[in-house]
């Protein structure tokens, strides 16, 4: 994937940060759909160094998730949400942090609002490739799908979305 | 909610040169001590070569006070 300018990096790749003390490290956590299935594991967590704070959970997600294969081809609900086929290989998804609750008690992340459906038709990228804005709004519409199109935003305020504050997503109007 | 913050890593160096300075510290202060006694034992030696001059006697080092003092009771007699 072509970046213009990286403004999502691995915290493994930042040697000078580590998870706040007062924040679980949620990397290894299993996570959990609406119907509270596994679908993969944390692999690894999306950072903003601006905003000084996760903003993706990086999935490697389950074999359910990619045995799954939607028909790409088929007769798609959301047209402008399945122009893609996801490949052998790409086997990573990202997760706004907003979308999910953290179970620390059983070290669980669960994504009550998607469900297997939704994360096996999402876009996935295989484990290295650099993510840029277009797949970010890509994954952002499949996990949306129910909702109304988010206004247009610019590269600034990308994280201000509802999307990456939890708060602010549980009492969005759907 | 779910909010996972990141911050700088406090820096490590701070704590490395605080343990080298320990090190250095207790080496010197050691090193300090070596000293002090070996310059104790020259000058115990002195003193010991003393005591045998004025006793005309000959004494193996270390002295053996214990003969000294039945040496000088002898001699009171």
């Amino acid at each position: 994937m072509k970046n213009e300018e990286k403004h999502l990096y691995n915290l493994d790749e930042l040697s000078d940060y580590k998870v706040a003390s007062d924040d679980p490290d949620v990397r290894g956590w299993d996570v959990r759909d609406a119907d509270n299935r596994v679908i993969g594991k944390v692999e690894n967590l999306l950072v903003n160094k601006n905003l000084e704070r996760v903003v993706y959970l990086d999935v490697h997600v389950d074999k359910t998730i990619i045995d799954a294969r939607h028909d790409p081809y088929g007769r798609p609900n959301h047209i402008d949400i399945r122009e893609f086929v996801n490949k052998d290989g790409e086997n990573h998804v990202i997760v706004p942090i907003g979308m999910v609750n953290l179970d620390k008690e059983h070290k669980n992340i669960l994504a009550n609002g998607i469900d297997h459906r939704t994360f096996s038709e999402t876009k996935r990228y295989r484990h290295g490739e650099t993510l840029n804005r277009d797949y970010e709004e890509v994954v952002l519409k499949s996990y949306n799908r129910a909702n109304a199109p988010y206004p247009n935003i610019d590269d600034e305020s990308f994280y201000e979305r509802d999307e990456f504050d939890r708060n602010r997503y549980t009492h969005r109007k759907l | 909610m779910a909010e996972i913050k990141i911050e700088k890593k406090k820096p490590v160096w701070p704590w490395i040169l605080v343990i080298l300075l320990i090190i250095i510290g207790v080496y010197l202060y050691w090193s300090y001590n070596e000293n002090v006694a070996d310059r104790n034992n020259e000058e115990t030696e002195i003193i010991t070569d003393t005591i045998r001059d004025t006793d005309e006697n000959i004494y193996e080092s270390p002295v053996d006070t214990a003969t000294l003092e039945i040496d000088s009771t002898t001699i009171a007699q």
